[in-house]
């Protein structure tokens, strides 16, 4: 038990001392690593999971060109896509904070007032434009054929887009949402400050 | 081969910018971090993060309309399906 003791405390004391890393220090800390690495994914979830669920409608008003929906949401995506996350973030926490109108409406206090919710609301409008605009290829490069089967077959548009239009685009769509499941993980390094 | 690679390049181009971003949080004085502290000192953060996002788009707007020039430049001749 002595020398178990000791070596524990040589090992310290060499942490502290020698080494370039003080690895007893980063165990010592490994509550608090989880807890932050629990806040990213927790963000990082969230943000796809409800940004993925915006995105799919913007996706197909988009690929149908829809009148009105279409060019509004291809605005939005251009501003979405041509600005720093950063910049949004602070342009939604410290600058909505501002305005008087903002704080006194009814959705300061339950939403716009606590960082971690700001936060999320840029990462999830951010995720939703990434993702709309490449689902937006997906569903426009969809072969012809499958739509013309679903068409021949007597299905609805809303079950054809269901069944036979949505699976074969996520399909197609896949190798660029991994890349966007990348992106927003690492761009949750943003709410560090 | 300018012309297959240009799509990437572009991508690459505008994430990179757009990248650039978050050197203001360790304190090098580009766009964001200036505007930050301007908007900080005379309560204008909004003001001036508009102004920020303004002049981002202007920069990837001008880039993508360049390299699209670009792009069709190379592709002259080439068959579009």
């Amino acid at each position: 038990m002595a020398t178990e003791q000791s070596f524990f405390e040589y090992l310290r004391s060499f942490n502290e001392t020698a080494s370039p890393i003080n690895f007893m220090l980063i165990y010592d800390n490994f509550g608090r690593f989880f807890e932050g690495a629990l806040v990213t994914f927790e963000l990082t979830f969230l943000a796809l999971l409800v940004g993925g669920l915006i995105a799919i409608p913007m996706a197909i008003a988009r690929a149908y060109r829809k009148p009105f929906f279409g060019p509004a949401i291809r605005a939005y995506t251009c501003v979405i896509c041509g600005t720093p996350l950063l910049v949004q973030v602070y342009l939604f926490y410290f600058g909505l904070g501002r305005f008087k109108a903002v704080r006194n409406s009814s959705l300061w206090d339950p939403i716009l007032s606590s960082l971690w919710r700001c936060v999320l609301i840029a990462f999830t409008l951010n995720t939703a434009a990434y993702e709309a605009e490449f689902l937006r290829g997906a569903i426009e490069t969809t072969p012809h054929g499958e739509v013309e089967a679903a068409r021949a077959s007597g299905m609805t548009p809303f079950t054809r887009m269901r069944l036979v239009v949505l699976p074969s685009a996520f399909r197609r769509a896949l190798p660029a949402y991994s890349y966007e499941v990348i992106f927003t993980l690492h761009g949750s390094v943003i709410q560090a400050r | 081969m300018v012309r297959f690679a240009l799509p990437g390049f572009t991508n690459n181009w505008l994430v990179l910018v757009k990248s650039t971003a978050p050197v203001s949080v360790i304190g090098l004085h580009d766009l964001v971090w200036n505007a930050f502290s301007a908007g900080r000192s005379t309560h204008k953060l909004f003001s001036f993060m508009i102004a920020v996002l303004l002049i981002y788009l202007v920069i990837t707007g001008i880039s993508d309309l360049f390299l699209h020039w670009v792009d069709r430049r190379y592709s002259s001749g080439v068959k579009r399906a």
